[in-house]
Formats: C-alpha cells, sequence, structure tokens
C-alpha cells in the first residue's frame, strides 16, 4: 500500500536561502507526524511548500501515488491537502460562519459537515454571527481549524497551532486530535512545544538548518537522542533506545 | 426651499458618483488595483452604446442590455489576460498597464469616432419633469438612474454577502493565501470582481451619455470624481464609496448655489478636508487579522 504523502528529496528556498534541504516523510492515513526544529529550522517552509504556497527547489510530493508537486495550492487544496496556515489567517471582514462556509467551497465529498464541525466545538453555534476578528486566539485557531475540516481534507497541514495560545485553549485544541485521527485524517504538524507534539505523533521529524537530523517513533527516541537533534549537538549514543 | 432642491439634486448626482466609484472601490478593494483606465471604460460604453443604437435601432434608454454584458464579460477577460499578468511585477507595473489601457482606448476612440462630442439621445425623457413645489423639481431621467444606482449596488452587495463565489471575493480579498487553501482560485475570483467592476462602471457612463455629452478624453475627469469618492468614503469599502459619492453630489450642488464654479471646486474641498481630518475615510475597512 502507498502512503497517503510521499514527500521525497524536497528542497525549498526562502527569499535566497536554501530553506528546506532534502526532507523526505511519507504520512499514513490515520497518523500523525511530527515536524519540530528550533526557529528558522525550515518547518514553516516545508509545509507550506507541501500545500504549494512553495515552490520547491528540488524533489517531489505525491498524494496516494498522484504527483502533485507541480500543481497549485488552490488544486491541491481541492485534491485534500489543506493547510491550517500559522497565525490562522481567519477572514477579517468575514463572521465565523461565512468563514467556516468559505471551507465549503471547493470541499471534497466526506464526513465533515457544519454540524459535525459545531459538535467538536459547541461553543461556535451562539457566535456564528460573531466577525472573526472578535474572537480570542484560541477561538480563531479552533474555528481555522474547523475551516479546513469542512474542505473534508485527506492530509491536514496544521502549522503552529498552539502559537499565542493560553495554555487552557491549548489543551481544548488537542483535545480534538484523536477524533481527527479517528476519521482517518493524516496530520502533519509543526509544533514549537516537543512535549505536546510527543504526545500526539505516531512519527518524529526534526529540523536543523533545513535538514532532517532525527527520524522515529516517539517511544523509540531518547529524550537527550532529540535535543540533540534539535540543538544539533553530538549525540553520544550510549545505549540507543529500543 | 432652494436649498433643499439644491440637497435633492446633489442626491441624484451622487447616486451616479457611487455606481461610477463603485468599480473602482472593488478593484482596489479586493486586489489592490488602481485602475486608471475608469473613466475611459465609461467612456467606451458611451460609444459602443452610439454604435450599438446606429445598429439595432434600439431605444436608447435600453441600450444598456446589449452594452453592460459585454463590459461584463470584457471585464473578465482584460483581467485575466492583461492585468493578471502585470500583477506579478508589482503594484507599479500594473498602474502603467491601466494607464496604457486609458492612452489605447482614448486614441482608439478617437480613431473611430473622431474627437465630436457624442450623447445618447432619449427624447422627451431628457427634460421631462415631476414638480413638486415651485421650487422643487424631480427630473424622470434622474429618478430612473438613482433608482439604477441603487439597484445595481444593492445586486452587487447581495452577491458579494449571499453567494458563496461572493463570500469568496471578500475572503480573497482579506487574504489570498488563506482562501487558496480552501481551495479558491484567485485569478477566477479577481476576474469575477473586475467583470462586476466594468459592468457597474459602464452603467454608470451610460447615465452619464444620457445627461451631458462625452468626447473621447471625457474619462479621467470621471476618474478624479471617482477617485475622491473612493478616498472619502475609505479604500476598498463598497458602502463608503456610497457614502463619498453622496457627499460629492451634494457637495456639486449647494456649490453651485453659491456660483457655478464653486459647484465644481467645491468638492474637492470637501475631499481635502476629509482627507486631512480622516486620512483613512469615512468608513475603513477592518484591518487584516
Amino acid at each position: 500500500m502507498s502512503a497517503l504523502l510521499e514527500v521525497s528529496q524536497l528542497s525549498s528556498y526562502h527569499g535566497q536561502l536554501p530553506a528546506v534541504r532534502e526532507v523526505s516523510f511519507s504520512l499514513q492515513a490515520g497518523q500523525v507526524v511530527a515536524l519540530i526544529g528550533a526557529n528558522g529550522a525550515g518547518k514553516s517552509t516545508l509545509l507550506r511548500t507541501v500545500a504549494g504556497l512553495h515552490a520547491p527547489s528540488a524533489g517531489s510530493i505525491r498524494l496516494d501515488g498522484r504527483d502533485i508537486t507541480h500543481l497549485g495550492p488552490e488544486k491541491r487544496a481541492a485534491l485534500g491537502v489543506v493547510l491550517v496556515p500559522e497565525g490562522r489567517r481567519l477572514f477579517a471582514s468575514l463572521n465565523v460562519e461565512e468563514n467556516l462556509l468559505t471551507g465549503c467551497y471547493r470541499a471534497r465529498p466526506g464526513g465533515w459537515d457544519m454540524d459535525r464541525v459545531i459538535e467538536l466545538f459547541p461553543w461556535i453555534r451562539e457566535r456564528r454571527r460573531q466577525p472573526a476578528s472578535q474572537l480570542s486566539g484560541g477561538e480563531q485557531q479552533a474555528v481555522a481549524i474547523a475551516r479546513a475540516l469542512l474542505a473534508n481534507p485527506r492530509v491536514l497541514l496544521l502549522d503552529e497551532p498552539s502559537l499565542g495560545l493560553s495554555p487552557a485553549a491549548l489543551r481544548r485544541i488537542y483535545a480534538v486530535f484523536p477524533e481527527l485521527v479517528r476519521s482517518g485524517l493524516g496530520i502533519v504538524l509543526v509544533e514549537q512545544d516537543v512535549r505536546r507534539a510527543l504526545q500526539v505523533a505516531d512519527r518524529l521529524q526534526c529540523l536543523l538548518e533545513g535538514r532532517q537530523t532525527l527520524e522515529g517513533a516517539p517511544e523509540d527516541l531518547q529524550v537527550e537522542q532529540i535535543e540533540a537533534a534539535y540543538f544539533g549537538i553530538a549525540y553520544r549514543g550510549d545505549g540507543v533506545g529500543a | 426651499m432652494i436649498y433643499l432642491n439644491a440637497i435633492v439634486q446633489g442626491l441624484f448626482l451622487g447616486g451616479l458618483f457611487a455606481l461610477f466609484a463603485s468599480g473602482l472601490s472593488l478593484m482596489f478593494g479586493v486586489m489592490e488595483v488602481i485602475n486608471l483606465a475608469h473613466g475611459d471604460i465609461a467612456v467606451a460604453a458611451v460609444y459602443l452604446a452610439v454604435s450599438a443604437i446606429g445598429v439595432t435601432h434600439i431605444p436608447a434608454i435600453w441600450v444598456f442590455v446589449i452594452v453592460v454584458p459585454i463590459f461584463v464579460v470584457g471585464g473578465y477577460f482584460g483581467q485575466r489576460m492583461f492585468l493578471q499578468r502585470s500583477m506579478g511585477s508589482g503594484p507599479i507595473t500594473t498602474l502603467l498597464v491601466t494607464f496604457g489601457l486609458s492612452i489605447v482606448l482614448e486614441n482608439v476612440l478617437l480613431e473611430v469616432y473622431s474627437a465630436n462630442s457624442q450623447s445618447l439621445n432619449v427624447g422627451s425623457l431628457v427634460s421631462g419633469s415631476v414638480q413638486i413645489t415651485n421650487q422643487i423639481f424631480l427630473p424622470y431621467l434622474s429618478m430612473i438612474f438613482l433608482g439604477v444606482a441603487v439597484a445595481a449596488l444593492a445586486l452587487v452587495h447581495l452577491f458579494l454577502t449571499r453567494t458563496r463565489t461572493g463570500r469568496m471575493v471578500r475572503a480573497v480579498a482579506d487574504d489570498r493565501e488563506a482562501a487558496q487553501m480552501v481551495g479558491a482560485d484567485y485569478r477566477h475570483l479577481f476576474g469575477v470582481a473586475a467583470s462586476i467592476a466594468a459592468g457597474t462602471v459602464a452603467l454608470a457612463g451610460l447615465a452619464l451619455g444620457m445627461y451631458t455629452s462625452i468626447s473621447p478624453s471625457t474619462g479621467p475627469s470621471y476618474l478624479l470624481y471617482g477617485f475622491a469618492a473612493v478616498v472619502i468614503g475609505g479604500l476598498g469599502s463598497l458602502w463608503g464609496t456610497l457614502a463619498g459619492g453622496m457627499v460629492l453630489g451634494l457637495a456639486a450642488t449647494l456649490g453651485a448655489l453659491v456660483d457655478p464654479d464653486f459647484g465644481s471646486m467645491l468638492p474637492y474641498l470637501v475631499f481635502l478636508s476629509v482627507l486631512a481630518v480622516r486620512p483613512r475615510g469615512l468608513f475603513p475597512k477592518r484591518a487584516a487579522l
């Protein structure tokens, strides 16, 4: 069985700088791949390249075996690769409900509809007529995720969903993860909070200056090993886990 | 009573300004394009109407049925084929393209129709009016145009707020990338906005052609009024543009009470004062999240 999303040897520039260098990973349905790394490691650029907002300089991206490397972002979204961008990026002049409805614009057929999204975030029902700009950061993040879900994606790309959220809001966002995974969604998660990423991820990818420095299942990795890969210091592998 | 009449006439004129400027506002609001050919498109609509009437002998008041659809379609393809290509190279390139389009349109009209001024003859309708008191007249033509302007702006509003495509036009105006992430092709949506802009400005042009006479070089002077209406209202806000048009119309007719020349100066004085007091206009667009 081919992977849902197969990224191979992907390189991408951020302006003049090579931000992603020959990164490969694959994602199965119902799996969460977490991308961790310090600021400027190339996580967001990698995610934006997969979403089609950045053109790759080399490598390929396949969805279900189909090469989507050179498709425009809107075509990828219609095929089911949907990015929840960093900073939420709700439509400021649209109200909450209208923001959600934009998710249905080129939606694939699937299990997510307005009722199910409101079941996931029940507070939306009372506040659907409010301008999106009046929501708190956590509420905006919830609407951004709900908007992406309404497109019925197969691959959800989440760029720093915890950015600027209170711990309580953060817990509420991560509380919906099991439900998303159960629905068969593949998730690529970019997260600064490594502990949080380890809790939900099936596979971990660590990036340093655009290169992969570590890949594996969280339960197979030592904390020291992750730290070494994260900061780029030599890991003295006495007793590699499992 | 003479003031009341000036106010009524000012509102009639303002409706027309608003209809003229709404396309300018939409183009800027959705894709940040300042269309310097906007006035020339209105003038081109009048000349196209002159030809259409010559060929089909349709009554002048109904000529919009032929002209407006042509501009709606032309607006879409003009955006996709010319403006869209220039947008990748930055705002100055786009500005120059619209400036070039303005010059080309003006000269094509000169070449084909000569420099003679033209107007659309609507017969007795142009002078007919209802007299309310001995000071207040409601000209038929003005009432028709105000009705058309309000109906057209209401339709555009309904389109933008009630339809799927209209909602996406607003979304893409807020955040192009986020709109792409829900599968929206922004080029198509820009084309839709341009076709609305071209359709409304053609309609406004036809109204102007029925009121007064138009020559190929008239476009830029209307463009100035359009800009003033858009800036008074707040860049990119459609309702602001309606208010801006009304303010300009009132300033023009009230100023003319003092002196006919003052009537053409007061709108610009009002424009400058609004800029000084509220640089972002009366109804500024909501800031991005």
